[in-house]
């Protein structure tokens, strides 16, 4: 009996802590994206890797990262940016819930065709948000910076799918049966 | 052949209620995240006080990642050549030398404007006190135009307060925490900024357009605006001291007149916060 409860301890532990690390991960993308890199305009375009691991961990590993999960850390990054209540939490949620519903086959594809996903998954999400912002405010949000940053997203998923994997290697060692 | 047997079930699985959780999970939150959105829209939800706990708890952390970076983009501006800092040199002095001249007659000038005040028995506008801070984050992206500082109520500064920076105004203060604050650039699609131009002291509105560049309305038919002329601040809404430099006109065409900010915004580390303390009694409810 004592073994069994043990047993059960470990699983819940080691999941809240591989959802810890995951959103601890998520959270440090999130401050070092808002940095300001005083660069003249380069703050139009600084990619959103944010968006890229939600995509990356929910192909990989959509039982670490949950639905509940990408909601508050979507709230979190609307309060944090200043954005509408609501808006990158919709955005993560669909984008979450969408590549869950496509997992099967985005699992068995190559590099290649992850990172196309990746790109359009980036420029529809823009384009929503740009949506949502135009009739939050009612006026027009220029268009040329969003699609900036979004083919800058697009650009570096590989350079932000690598040291995903690293935390995903940490994370299956963790998942190993104690 | 055998025929396949169904897979047993177990109960919890069989039951209706997990497939209904899977299921209508997304669309709950899909439902709740539009629901947000629109209760923000209409002022329902205390999200200034929100946003102000999130960036108090986050700005140590950001303040000290983002320490190395302001420190790495100075030392690229400080890189140069000898010859470079020779001729820099010789550009100093000679401003230098132009710029006593003008300290002198701004001492003249400031004396005889004294003298005169007296004569007339004029109430000037209030000693303005500021506090020099970091800009600790630039959270925004494309959609919004703020940056987060690190100075907050704590270091007395207070919601609406004036940002500036070397050359001229940046923004204004829209949330004050303990330790940090978030500034609203004047170039973002919210900004609406008093302003007169300097010269023919007509009064207008500045709006920012999420651009590099400020568009200016409201102003009255005929006011005879040209390429050129500085825009100041009015110091018409209460919070903003009158008398700040934003812009020049830079394109005066039919229906807009563009203004290009003094302050290079994306360029500035540090800022100035202003506390004007213009309508302290109205903020407060204490008239001295």
């Amino acid at each position: 009996m004592i073994f069994m409860k043990d047993g059960w301890q470990e699983t819940i532990w080691g999941t809240l802590g591989r959802l810890g690390l995951v959103l601890l991960v998520l959270i440090v993308l999130l401050l070092l994206s808002a940095l300001p890199f005083n660069v003249g305009y380069a703050v139009d375009i600084r990619p959103s890797f944010v968006l890229l691991a939600i995509y990356y961990w929910a192909v990989t590993r959509p039982e670490t990262l949950n639905l509940p999960a990408v909601f508050f850390l979507g709230l979190f990054y609307d309060l944090f940016a200043g954005y509408p209540l609501g808006v990158q939490a919709l955005t993560l949620v669909l984008v979450h819930w969408g590549v869950s519903t496509q997992r099967r086959f985005l699992v068995a594809q190559p590099f290649r065709t992850l990172w196309w996903v990746a790109g359009a998954i980036v420029f529809l999400t823009g384009l929503l948000q740009w949506l949502i912002f135009s009739a939050f405010y009612a006026a027009f949000v220029p268009l040329l910076p969003v699609f900036a940053a979004a083919a800058m997203t697009a650009a570096v998923f590989p350079l932000a799918a690598l040291p995903l994997s690293w935390v995903n290697k940490v994370l299956a060692d963790r998942a190993r049966p104690v | 052949m055998k025929p396949r047997t169904p897979q047993k079930k177990t109960v919890i699985e069989s039951l209706p209620i997990r497939m209904l959780t899977v299921k209508l999970a997304p669309a709950l939150f899909i439902l709740l995240c539009i629901t947000l959105i629109a209760f923000h829209r209409l002022d329902a939800l205390p999200v200034e006080k929100m946003r102000m706990l999130v960036t108090d708890a986050t700005a140590p952390v950001i303040s000290a990642i983002s320490k190395p970076f302001n420190d790495l983009a100075e030392s690229f501006d400080g890189v140069t050549t000898i010859r470079a800092l020779k001729a820099e040199n010789i550009r100093l002095k000679e401003e230098n030398a132009k710029l006593h001249q003008w300290y002198e007659s701004a001492l003249r000038l400031e004396a005889e404007n004294r003298s005169f005040r007296d004569l007339l028995n004029v109430r000037t506008d209030p000693a303005i006190d500021f506090v020099t801070t970091r800009i600790i984050s630039d959270p925004g992206g494309s959609f919004v135009k703020s940056v987060l500082l690190a100075a907050g109520s704590n270091d007395k500064v207070g919601k609406g307060s004036a940002v500036l920076s070397g050359h001229g105004l940046v923004g204004r203060i829209v949330e004050a925490g303990a330790r940090s604050s978030r500034v609203l650039l004047i170039t973002d699609l919210n900004s609406r900024i008093p302003v007169v131009i300097q010269d023919t002291r007509t009064r207008a509105i500045l709006a920012g357009k999420n651009t590099d560049l400020l568009e200016l309305e409201r102003l009255p038919i005929d006011s005879g605006v040209s390429v050129g002329q500085r825009i100041v601040t009015s110091g018409d809404s209460g919070y903003l001291p009158p008398n700040i430099p934003i812009g020049t006109i830079v394109e005066v065409s039919p229906g807009r007149i563009i203004v290009k900010p003094l302050a290079d915004i994306e360029k500035s580390s540090y800022v100035q916060v202003v506390n004007a303390g213009l309508d302290a009694g109205l903020l407060t409810g204490d008239i001295e």
